[in-house]
């Protein structure tokens, strides 16, 4: 039942209540797992879903990185551990005086009544009763999950667009706060287009600040609940599975609500005023979202992000606005009419945000296959080079790239009969590389496509002056693949492999091959 | 014949831009054909300033002189070989090579061509290369220049013959002044000690490169003794033909076949020192200068004074 009046009143008595007199300690365990066993379908998004929650709550949650436990992959028994060892911190916590508070997230996946953590399970109610025994003020489990609302079978668990949150006197909060993505019999559902699941997207955007409804730069658990659970049920309400409703189960003693994420003005963020309406999507340098801000006319709301590059995103009826915005420890100021208008063709988020263009200096190895390929005609050379590319330019994850590299080395050619010969050799390519990016997380990029280079290759002999000089060229086509860590929204750590096929015909008519291996560090061009 | 994707995939990038000279091939093949310099007559200088009693050893001074004049010539046979470093093969198969033809830039309507084969043994090392020079003024048929031949695998350590067809160059219009007139013959050993490398103006009456008609013959062993056969004619009618044996430091011993038509003979024998002073004439008919008013057999200083040479 949705009951406005309480949510203000919360709002109202929460700096009096759970901030009062002593001193406050929170911890967190965050748990995201693609793998779910047996009979499940990796989930793609699931430890992103985590990442994003545990970054949330580390920098506006109130809980020092010291007391947050982030776990990805991890099976049953680390959880159980984990958990373990957070809940005894939190009770030497208590015993000192302090007020503590436990935050459990876990996206992943669940079937009959138990999490899954890869092939290891976890029940549900297990986990229900290590929280409810957990010696801890205020204890919150949200579960991003399939049928996670059967946490709370039998126990009372509430299908509502919101908590009511009573107010009581005297005493701060305490007690068991379970929040569950999906009812009992539901499935929790992932999109493409908000790279994540609806459940913690919504919750991430409100505790981001769009749930902030009282505008006290508090997002309080009864506003981020109202707010994930609304825009849940409505993002989820055209989907083939149809609409997921989160259910909650509250109980909490003592003064009413919890805060949860505080948007503190040195943070930083962005600031969407009261003049304009309408759902807004923000986007960090990879094209992900990273929170939405769904408002109306005369509101005004403000999300915390982290300092760097964002695009925001509005969709029209039959158009988009789009613009590029920094954050940089201060409000920026978000308005349609700072943002530029684009065809719905040209969705950011569908890779359609024009072209991204990077800059990447590499050093690698060269190495031909063949024995005697290798001996004086293609010794093994180490090359460094640059490659300027530019991504969804052709489409979404499509890019395209031009490349030239220099390299060379010394040698010795080794001929039946005479003294080895040393070389000096130079080499030149250029190649012009399709491929097709895939992310395999937040931060790591997977990458295959197809390359056709010209290759120049020159040699002298030192000492050998009877030796003319000697030189090659050919086009050489070959594959590519490339793994990419994103370190901050300008650099990313690439590692390339190539194999390519190399047509030798001097001496004789010969095919080759030969292998590339190269790091990089890649530079995204700033202005998208 | 099958027809492979990758071989119509070769042909693609064959057709889009392919090439160049990079072979090890070439190079087994290049480094078979000796240097211009790799053939020379080093005759060692004087290594100490001193002239002692018996005056200097004019006949292995003359040798340095000679020494020059042979290593010319050399060097203009060899360097028409050297086209070849210079460009690139026009064909190329598993066994042959062949440069030009082109274009003789010193002789206007003489075409050159370097035709190049070699033979490898069982077990696959270069055994023999065969090379020629050929030239020609067409519209006539190529003429031979040079034939050469060399066992080995390269040439600063093989060994091979080069027949310099001066008749045909004659022939052709493309000699330079003072070459011989007829075939001239040279062979050399370079894999052993000691290198050693004989040049046979003998079918040439008149010689050539301003050297005599003789056979001249050179050996240098690897601690830098050797010897050297040559001759030399004086202005007086006399042909010297020499044997000399010499050390690394220039001190040696020649012996000195003296011929002055019609019937005159005498064999001088002389020593020096490594400052090139004489330390020992004999000579039975006292012809030579520092014998001049001596009777004959004429002996100045000591055998024993002689270097001691294998």
């Amino acid at each position: 039942m949705r009951n406005p009046l309480a949510l203000a009143v919360f709002a109202v008595c929460f700096g009096a209540c759970f901030e009062a007199g002593a001193a406050e300690r929170r911890f967190a365990l965050v748990a995201g797992d693609s793998q779910g066993g047996q009979g499940t379908r990796p989930l793609r998004y699931a430890e992103r879903d985590a990442k994003r929650i545990y970054g949330i709550l580390t920098r506006l949650g109130g809980v020092r990185e010291e007391d947050a436990r982030l776990l990805t992959g991890a099976d049953a028994d680390t959880f159980r551990a984990a958990l373990k060892e957070l809940a005894a911190r939190a009770a030497i916590a208590k015993a000192a005086g302090d007020q503590t508070l436990l935050i459990v997230y876990y996206s992943g996946h669940a079937k009959d009544g138990e999490l899954r953590l890869g092939d290891s399970r976890l029940s549900l109610e297990e986990l229900r009763l290590v929280l409810k025994d957990s010696p801890v003020d205020v204890r919150i489990g949200l579960l991003d999950s399939c049928q996670s609302g059967a946490i709370m079978r039998g126990k009372g668990a509430r299908l509502a667009p919101a908590i009511d949150v009573a107010r009581s006197s005297g005493t701060t909060p305490h007690g068991l706060v379970l929040i569950a993505s999906s009812s009992a019999d539901e499935e929790s559902q992932e999109s493409d287009d908000i790279n994540g699941s609806f459940f913690t997207h919504y919750l991430a955007s409100g505790l981001l600040g769009d749930a902030d409804s009282s505008g006290d730069g508090k997002v309080t658990l009864a506003e981020a609940y109202a707010y994930a659970y609304a825009r849940t049920v409505g993002g989820t309400a055209g989907s083939r599975a149809g609409s997921q409703h989160p259910v909650f189960l509250y109980d909490l003693g003592g003064a009413g609500d919890v805060v949860l994420t505080e948007l503190r003005p040195s943070s930083g963020g962005l600031s969407f005023g009261a003049a304009d309406e309408g759902v807004y999507v923000v986007l960090d340098a990879s094209r992900k979202a990273v929170a939405e801000v769904a408002k109306a006319r005369g509101d005004s709301r403000r999300i915390s992000l982290s300092p760097g590059r964002y695009m925001v995103k509005k969709r029209l009826a039959g158009s988009l606005l789009v613009g590029d915005v920094e954050v940089a420890g201060f409000w920026t100021e978000v308005s349609d009419a700072g943002l530029t208008p684009r065809p719905l063709s040209e969705d950011p988020q569908k890779g359609a945000s024009g072209p991204r263009w990077s800059l990447l200096g590499s050093f690698g190895y060269q190495r031909f296959f063949d024995q005697g390929a290798r001996n004086g005609l293609f010794p093994p050379a180490y090359l460094g080079g640059v490659e300027l590319s530019s991504r969804d330019d052709l489409g979404h994850g499509l890019a395209w790239g031009l490349d030239v590299a220099v390299g060379g080395g010394s040698s010795t050619v080794q001929l039946q009969g005479l003294d080895p010969i040393p070389e000096r050799f130079l080499e030149l390519g250029s190649g012009v590389s399709l491929w097709h990016d895939v992310s395999l997380s937040d931060a790591v990029t997977a990458s295959l496509g197809a390359r056709l280079a010209f290759l120049y290759l020159a040699r002298n002999f030192p000492g050998h002056s009877e030796l003319p000089n000697q030189s090659f060229f050919t086009m050489t086509p070959g594959i590519e693949a490339l793994l990419s860590y994103q370190w901050n929204a300008r650099f990313a750590v690439t590692a390339r492999g190539r194999v390519n096929y190399l047509f030798y015909n001097v001496d004789k008519n010969q095919s080759l091959g030969y292998a590339e291996l190269a790091i990089g560090v890649d530079y995204a061009f700033p202005g998208y | 014949m099958r027809f492979r994707v990758i071989d119509a995939l070769a042909l693609l990038l064959f057709a889009a831009g392919c090439g160049g000279t990079l072979s090890n091939d070439d190079i087994a093949f290049i480094e078979a054909v000796p240097r211009k310099d790799s053939l020379h007559v080093n005759v060692p200088a004087r290594s100490a300033q001193a002239l002692g009693g018996l005056g200097q050893a004019d006949v292995f001074i003359a040798a340095q002189d000679i020494a020059t004049s042979v290593n010319n010539g050399l060097d203009g046979i060899l360097g028409m070989l050297d086209l070849i470093r210079g460009a690139s093969p026009a064909t190329r198969s598993a066994f042959e090579r062949s440069w030009g033809p082109w274009a003789d830039k010193d002789h206007p309507g003489v075409e050159i061509q370097v035709l190049m084969a070699r033979e490898l043994d069982a077990a696959g090392n270069p055994y023999r290369f065969r090379y020629s020079l050929n030239a020609r003024r067409a519209p006539g048929g190529y003429l031979p220049i040079i034939d050469g031949t060399f066992y080995g695998a390269q040439a600063r350590n093989g060994s091979g013959t080069l027949n310099i067809e001066f008749d045909n160059s004659n022939a052709l219009g493309i000699n330079k002044p003072g070459d011989p007139l007829k075939p001239m013959d040279i062979q050399y050993d370079l894999s052993g000690n000691p290198r050693t490398l004989d040049l046979n103006l003998g079918r040439n009456a008149n010689g050539g490169f301003g050297l005599s008609s003789f056979d001249y013959g050179y050996a240098i062993y690897a601690d830098g003794h050797g010897l050297f056969d040559y001759a030399f004619p004086d202005g007086k009618g006399n042909l010297f033909t020499v044997q000399t044996r010499f050390t690394a430091a220039a001190a040696g011993k020649a012996v000195i076949d003296l011929v002055r038509p019609p019937f005159f003979e005498d064999q001088i024998t002389e020593c020096w020192d490594n400052t090139l002073s004489l330390t020992f004439i004999s000579d039975p008919f006292s012809v030579v200068s520092q014998c001049s008013g001596l009777a004959a057999p004429c002996l100045l200083g000591s055998a024993t004074a002689c270097p001691n040479l294998p």
